[in-house]
């Protein structure tokens, strides 16, 4: 069970729409401070938990609790301790972003004018009339809204869509600001790098289910990274024969190297070597749910036994990413992944 | 906090207001301007009336000459500007809140900060009223102002009682509108329903004036409830017809306002 302190605590959290699934007996603690992802696919669920958290929809069982405060019955007294940026807000068009965001923050007791320095911050010109705003300045003007008062809980639903790489550096730059605070994030992505940056922890979804809470390097140390190498001179065959690195392709001097895990003893070697040019990648969310949903991340025996499936997610593709590696020994339980950090015992 | 959402509901409305305030100021006034013209030939109009049927004139609200004040204002106001003005602001204002904000994502994003349904949906209601005011008083205010400018004019406090019958039954209209756009969460449902039931309701009221055997199915049309004609004829207060408005108003935004508290806020 989740903590009492805990900001946020799902007790077997269940939303049917009529017939169809929203989100089945979910179980999340997240602590005070902490900054919380929450990863799955399109239609996972993370939409109807976050409307759950807000209080926009009432549970069909279970319940969700914000700072203690039961989030349908006593909806008013959650949303003075929380800031919300939904994934698709409906701003009005004929407002400007100063009117808007005045007036939201009119609504939530904030000083007019609360905003401004976030809006230098994100380069956003409070002056232009909403409709008149890229789908990226629309986002800045939902990311401003959220960080612009001091609640002590964040809630967003997949805030960096539309921002550019720059704007999504000084998002992640506000989460930190944010933690440093003492404030709780939950935010819901599909953007592994800005979870990795971001978040203490991750729960992942699917079909409704929680599959996992974990930690960011948790994931990451299971999973694979593609590395590519220009080189100066050929390498000797052998030369990256390490446990946990695996040659994908090679030509004369090009090398498509997969590691997982530990990339030390690989950057060691790859050190000794005339390097002209190196290029990591990092796993998408696709890599990362392809490896819970099939076979690997040491939930997938209960989501097989709760879908009757193999596993797969249908929306995903059944080919495999072209930096996914090939299925070697050990490849559905890593051996250097960590004990996976499942809240309900940790905390119980 | 109730004051942003108060000025951002009017602003919101100002527009649609504004102009289907100036429409009917203006449609009322150059009625207004021709009454004198009707009433210098009275006798005329009198004898071309008696060539249409009975039944049909009285489908109109033609009852009597059209050049009595009240029967001059049922046909041209209060059977045929009116419900049509009343029927647009009413739906389009009681939609917004309820149902194409919910589907925009704006209610979402109000209702995340802290502020109870109720309110939010009392405030929706209240700019409502004030729409429903302001198209009723332009209504009859161009009716009178222009009538006294032309001629003889009109009878200033019995045109404004027809006026508190007719922001009555906009008010009404809105209540219902708000009613269904909360169940159904849908503009196109919400609206259409009652522009429907309006358009049902008239016909109701029609047939019951032509075929007398039928006559009790007047009493489930709101158009038997706002005789506007008779008000400013006879000069009596309607208090049950207004009672009536009042009491389907208020039901229906007390159920609007019980339902959005409760219901899932989902596009």
């Amino acid at each position: 069970m989740p903590a009492i302190s805990d900001a946020i605590e799902l007790l077997q959290l269940t939303k049917y729409y009529g017939r169809r699934r929203g989100v089945i007996d979910l179980e999340v603690g997240v602590r005070e401070g902490e900054v919380f992802g929450f990863l799955g696919p399109n239609g996972a669920g993370k939409t109807t938990t976050i409307r759950l958290l807000t209080g926009l929809i009432r549970p069909t069982s279970g319940r969700a609790t914000i700072f203690g405060l039961d989030t349908w019955r006593d909806t008013v007294a959650v949303h003075r301790r929380l800031a919300y940026l939904g994934s698709d807000p409906g701003y009005l068009g004929e407002l400007t972003s100063a009117e808007l965001l005045d007036h939201l923050a009119a609504l939530r007791g904030l000083p007019r004018g609360a905003w401004r320095g976030l809006v230098e911050r994100l380069e956003l010109d409070p002056t232009v009339q909403i409709r008149k705003l890229s789908r990226g300045n629309r986002q800045k003007v939902g990311v401003v809204q959220a960080f612009m008062g001091e609640e002590p809980l964040l809630v967003m639903d997949e805030p960096t869509t539309g921002l550019d790489p720059l704007m999504q550096r000084v998002f992640l730059g506000l989460v930190a600001e944010a933690r440093s605070a003492g404030r709780t994030v939950f935010l819901s992505s599909h953007n592994l790098p800005e979870v990795e940056r971001s978040c203490d922890r991750v729960g992942i979804i699917r079909e409704g289910r929680l599959i996992e809470i974990t930690t960011v390097q948790t994931i990451l140390a299971g999973h694979w990274r593609s590395i590519n190498l220009v080189l100066g001179s050929p390498v000797a065959s052998g030369f990256f024969d390490l446990p946990n690195v695996e040659v994908v392709a090679s030509t004369d001097r090009e090398l498509h190297l997969m590691v997982r895990g530990d990339v030390n003893p690989l950057l060691g070697r790859i050190a000794r070597l005339d390097v002209r040019d190196v290029a990591i990648t990092t796993p998408d969310i696709e890599d990362v749910f392809l490896r819970y949903y099939n076979g690997g991340g040491g939930a997938t025996d209960a989501v097989g036994a709760e879908t009757g499936t193999d596993g797969r997610l249908p929306s995903l593709s059944d080919e495999p990413p072209p930096d996914e590696p090939p299925p070697g020994p050990g490849a559905s339980a890593p051996a250097d992944a960590g004990p996976h950090d499942r809240l309900p015992e940790e905390v119980a | 906090m109730t004051g942003s959402l108060i000025r951002l509901e009017i602003r919101r409305s100002r527009m649609l207001v504004g102009w289907l305030a100036i429409i009917c100021a203006a449609y009322a006034g150059v009625i207004a301007a021709m009454y004198p013209t009707m009433l210098a030939n009275s006798a005329m109009l009198d004898e071309y009336m008696k060539v249409w049927p009975k039944e049909m004139l009285a489908v109109f609200g033609m009852e009597g000459s059209i050049t009595d004040p009240g029967t001059f204002f049922d046909t041209y106001v209060g059977g045929m500007l009116w419900p049509v003005a009343a029927a647009i602001g009413g739906i389009l204002l009681a939609t917004r809140s309820t149902a194409a904000d919910v589907d925009r994502g704006w209610t979402e994003l109000s209702l995340a900060a802290p502020i109870s349904r109720s309110r939010y949906l009392v405030v929706a209601i209240a700019n409502q009223v004030l729409a429903m005011a302001v198209l009723a008083a332009s209504t009859v205010a161009a009716m009178v102002v222009v009538g006294a400018l032309v001629g003889p004019g009109f009878d200033a406090p019995r045109y404004a009682v027809a006026g508190v019958g007719a922001f009555a039954f906009g008010c009404a209209i809105a209540a219902v509108t708000t009613l269904l756009g909360t169940l159904t969460l849908s503009r196109g449902i919400a609206g259409g329903a009652v522009a429907g039931i309006l358009l049902a309701m008239y016909l109701l009221e029609a047939v019951a004036k032509i075929e007398p055997n039928l006559d009790w199915v007047a009493g489930l049309s709101a158009f038997e409830y706002f005789d506007a004609g008779a008000i400013i004829d006879s000069g009596v207060v309607p208090w049950s017809d207004l009672g009536v408005f009042a009491a389907v108003s208020m039901a229906g935004w007390a159920l609007a306002v019980l339902v959005f508290r409760r219901r899932d806020i989902l596009a």
